[in-house]
């Protein structure tokens, strides 16, 4: 047994750790590829911002000769007079004003152009801007691009959702500093959203703001103290919201309320089509009529 | 020297110790796969049942519509280009999902055995080591066979360099056997290697915060070999430490007590005075490599991979001179 162990088994593990070495080499040195081989694609911040800046550009663009697909014509004032003949519809924020958790995609916004779209004969152009996961802040950053500045001033309507990702950030902490917390949360968004307005009433004063109140923060679970903070986040709102000229608040809080199984979509976060479609079915109840 | 090799490797193997270990290793990820396999059961029938999906083919409409919706988020022109880097490897990762006909919810052998390194970098498979490394001389000082050692014609840095090798195969050895076993008891619960899978990795820590603008997928199999590679660089480390203090020692039980309080006490410490700077230089805080391909955030500030590694490599490197110091000149014979 002794003289097996030395004489075949210890060649054996002697082979094995050689292999074993270059594949740990290999896996070590993969590591470290992936973590920091990709830092020097990027040779300064600066670059990066540039490219971001350029990145975003592009795409837009591209919309922008879509849009004179649509609509015929090569000066650019030309393509105003035309859709300011129609209506203007864009979606800012957040995920619910993406649309996000919504089969076809559309989202409340969309479901409310699809829907005029089919009761009216006036040409309704759509534009969507908003983001995934945006807060008050990142909305507000949003707004130094000049190309968004400019489908604004031609908006006729701007469909809003912002500050759900913001007064989610209360959720994390613990029970006893909530109410600081949120105090000071709501302090900020709505100095946040008074600039916000600002600069959108600057370009534009005249476009109605459909502002879409809060529903539910985690439907997981039921957590009451959450749930008073939402409701006097809504109430806020609803108060700032009212108070603008050419903007309404649209609650929806009560719409879900007893409806969240059916409204919610599979992520437990987002509505699904039904949710979706009653919120734009309480938004077009709201909405002048443009005839 | 191969043939001093060979003699440690045997009285390794004579040990019953090893064979402890491996036995603990079998039972342990024996326990860990029924535990994996019986909470997804679980969690599965509940989802089922809140979404009352009964169809086996519904998984597929739900990554389908995942998809899609990432999709639609990465037209919009306004998305930060950090944000478009997650969402491109996430749609990335569904469309392999759907490719290949891969629930993506079910659980592979492969995702078991990087989830198991993971976990047990940082305590557990530092303390097989330790076990195993402990008493590779203080035994003999133990049992009074290092003094035949000493008799022999041989200087004594080449005894100890024989240790340190032998230590080294079994280090590796351990490793393997965690990787062997657990892929194989993994195999027979889950039922599919899945080394194919991507996997998304690539973060990086800015500025205190997680930064995603870098992240890449590699694949299952790959991801396992830098795994089990990082893994190696711990125990590598540990077993260097525990062959210094079981020189410094004379009896086997104060050495492994030694380097367990130590690698349990210095974890605690972390905890306490995790902003206090001398911290990151500490071995604890520095063992959880597998973080930085994983992304979980770091406890402590300032750690990347290669100042972690840096810093083990610098533990060990420091434990062998100490080790090989008072080995030359300790006084055997009392």
């Amino acid at each position: 047994m002794l003289k097996f162990i030395k004489n075949y088994l210890w060649p054996v593990f002697l082979v094995l750790f050689i292999i074993g070495s270059g594949f740990f080499i290999f896996g070590v040195y993969n590591s470290f590829q992936v973590v920091s081989g990709e830092v020097s694609e990027e040779p300064s911040e600066d670059a990066t911002e540039n490219e971001e800046e350029d990145f975003i550009e592009d795409p837009l663009d591209e919309n922008d000769d879509e849009e004179t697909t649509e609509v015929p014509g090569e000066d650019a004032e030309e393509i105003r007079e035309d859709s300011s003949e129609g209506l203007n519809f864009i979606s800012l924020g957040d995920s619910l004003a993406r649309g996000t958790g919504d089969d076809e995609g559309l989202g409340f916004s969309g479901r409310v152009v699809e829907n005029l779209r089919d009761s009216s004969d006036e040409p309704i152009t759509y534009n969507n801007f908003a983001v995934d996961g945006f807060q008050s802040p990142q909305l507000l950053e949003l707004f130094e691009n000049p190309d968004l500045m400019e489908e604004i001033e031609k908006a006729d309507i701007i469909f809003l959702s912002i500050g759900g990702n913001d007064l989610r950030r209360i959720q994390n902490l613990a029970v006893e500093e909530q109410e600081r917390a949120y105090e000071s949360l709501e302090e900020m968004y709505f100095e946040t959203l008074e600039e916000t307005f600002r600069l959108l009433r600057g370009e534009n004063p005249e476009a109605l703001v459909i502002f879409l109140g809060l529903y539910n923060l985690d439907y997981s679970e039921v957590n009451q103290d959450e749930t008073e903070f939402l409701l006097r986040w809504n109430a806020a709102a609803n108060q700032w919201i009212s108070l603008e000229e050419n903007a309404v608040f649209i609650p929806t809080y009560d719409l879900f309320q007893f409806q969240l199984e059916t409204f919610l979509s599979f992520d437990g976060l987002h509505p699904n089509d039904e949710g979706y479609e009653a919120i734009a079915q309480r938004i077009i109840d709201v909405l002048p009529s443009f005839d | 020297m191969y043939n001093l090799v060979g003699n440690e490797i045997l009285k390794l193997f004579m040990k019953k110790r090893l064979f402890v270990v491996l036995g603990i290793l079998l039972i342990l990820i024996g326990l860990f796969a029924y535990g994996e396999q019986y909470t997804r059961d679980r969690t599965e029938a509940r989802v089922a049942e809140e979404l009352g999906i009964e169809d086996v083919d519904d998984w597929r409409e739900i990554t389908n519509q995942q998809l899609r919706d990432l999709d639609r988020r990465l037209e919009n022109p306004f998305i930060p280009e950090e944000g478009r880097a997650s969402l491109e490897v996430r749609a990335e990762q569904l469309r392999y999902y759907l490719e290949e006909d891969i629930n993506p919810t079910t659980f592979s052998a492969g995702q078991f055995m990087s989830n198991f390194m993971e976990q047990s970098i940082f305590l557990f498979l530092p303390l097989l080591i330790i076990l195993l490394g402990a008493d590779i001389v203080s035994k003999e000082s133990t049992t009074g066979t290092i003094k035949l050692l000493m008799t022999r014609p041989v200087p004594r840095w080449k005894i100890l360099t024989s240790k340190v090798l032998a230590l080294m195969v079994l280090e590796m050895l351990v490793i393997f056997a965690m990787a062997g076993i657990s892929l194989v008891i993994a195999y027979f619960t889950f039922g599919s290697l899945g080394f194919g899978e991507p996997v998304i990795t690539g973060f990086r820590i800015v500025d205190g915060s997680l930064d995603t603008s870098n992240i890449q997928t590699v694949s299952l199999g790959l991801y396992n070999i830098m795994v089990y590679s990082l893994g190696y660089i711990v125990a590598f480390t540990i077993g260097k430490m525990a062959l210094m203090v079981s020189v410094l020692v004379k009896s086997t039980p104060a050495a492994i007590g030694i380097m367990m309080s130590s690698l349990i006490g210095g974890t605690f410490l972390s905890f306490f005075i995790g902003d206090w700077e001398l911290t990151r230089y500490l071995f604890n805080v520095n063992l959880q490599l597998t973080d930085f391909l994983s992304g979980n955030l770091q406890q402590v500030e300032g750690l990347s991979l290669g100042f972690s590694v840096a810093v083990l490599m610098a533990w060990a490197l420091g434990s062998v001179i100490i080790a090989y110091g008072v080995f030359q000149y300790k006084d055997f014979m009392d």
